[in-house]
């Protein structure tokens, strides 16, 4: 059953998702860096340097302002920068969900955001990133990706590649590997897999970045 | 009269006031008025990757595009 604490809609799902969050007076939601597409004028931005030094050390990009409203209630519009699908979760407090390093979208305020290391051979191999982002507490979470959402139900392990994994359950296990030895890696174009373990939910996005980038790149000018 | 955008087409009626991000501002009705104003504070307008944002004044439509150009480029570019 889903709670929500917060009154939302999403138009132009699946492939150019949007959400209009309505806020009571005096609320604040936290919103990805520049993601903001429209607001009520009774509605005040902060921007916070939580995390700024590091960021730009390891890339990451996990950047966040704040929306609170004064006098009124307010409508806020989120729009993510990717083509793509947004999807809510309620956090009951009791189970965190990490995402992948761009898939963070905004979130009401008690939920704790927060980039976590994956260790060096989870993040460069996965190549997403070294980091994860974790989402805690209790509250609104809205995440977003590269193509549509679909969710899965995990009980025995699932295996996911690298390239559409959008996050996942805190209780799942994964370790990244191949499917078919280092040799297949080369040959086949399969990507690198995360094989996870045990149970919980995982969003997968039925698109992957690299496939567009290398797509793209012959349309690209020449630099010269 | 047909027009086109990035992303979907969302209708909005503005009552009084409203903000939008400039990058997604397709269409607006002739009555409005727009002016560009800063997102937050000077520092934060900056800071905050919102940069300018449009004031439309007035009653009447807007059309919005729920993507941005400058967004999606800047998303991209960072895997090339």
């Amino acid at each position: 059953m889903e709670h929500t604490s917060l009154q939302y809609t999403i138009e132009g799902a699946p492939d150019y998702a949007f959400i209009d969050v309505k806020l009571p007076q005096d609320t604040i939601i936290k919103v990805e860096a520049s993601s903001m597409a429209t607001m009520d004028t009774n509605i005040e931005m902060k921007t916070k340097f939580k995390g700024g030094l590091s960021r730009f050390l390891t890339g990451e990009s996990i950047f966040i302002n704040e929306f609170k409203t004064k006098n009124g209630s307010g409508r806020i519009g989120i729009a993510p920068s990717m083509p793509g699908d947004i999807k809510h979760v309620y956090l009951d407090g009791n189970q965190a969900i990490f995402l992948q390093n761009s898939g963070f979208l905004a979130s009401s305020t008690d939920v704790v955001v927060e980039s976590k290391f994956q260790g060096l051979m989870k993040g460069f191999f996965s190549g997403e990133g070294l980091f994860l982002i974790k989402c805690s507490g209790r509250g609104d979470l809205f995440f977003n990706s590269y193509g549509a959402i679909i969710e899965l139900d995990v009980n025995d392990g699932y295996v996911v590649d690298t390239g559409n994994i959008v996050g996942f359950t805190e209780g799942l296990e994964y370790e990244i590997t191949t499917i078919g030895g280092y040799r297949s890696l080369f040959l086949s174009g399969e990507g690198l897999v995360a094989k996870f373990r045990g149970s919980g939910k995982i969003w997968i996005q039925t698109k992957k970045v690299r496939p567009l980038v290398y797509w793209a790149n012959p349309f690209r000018p020449q630099k010269g | 009269m047909l027009f086109g955008a990035f992303g979907g087409i969302m209708e909005r009626q503005v009552k009084g006031e409203m903000i939008v991000d400039t990058g997604h501002l397709v269409a607006y009705d002739p009555q409005l008025n727009l002016k560009i104003q800063m997102s937050g504070g000077f520092i934060s307008s900056i800071t905050s990757g919102e940069g300018l944002v449009t004031r439309v004044e007035g009653d009447g439509r807007v059309w919005l595009q729920t993507r941005n150009l400058q967004g999606f480029a800047s998303w991209i570019n960072r895997f090339f």
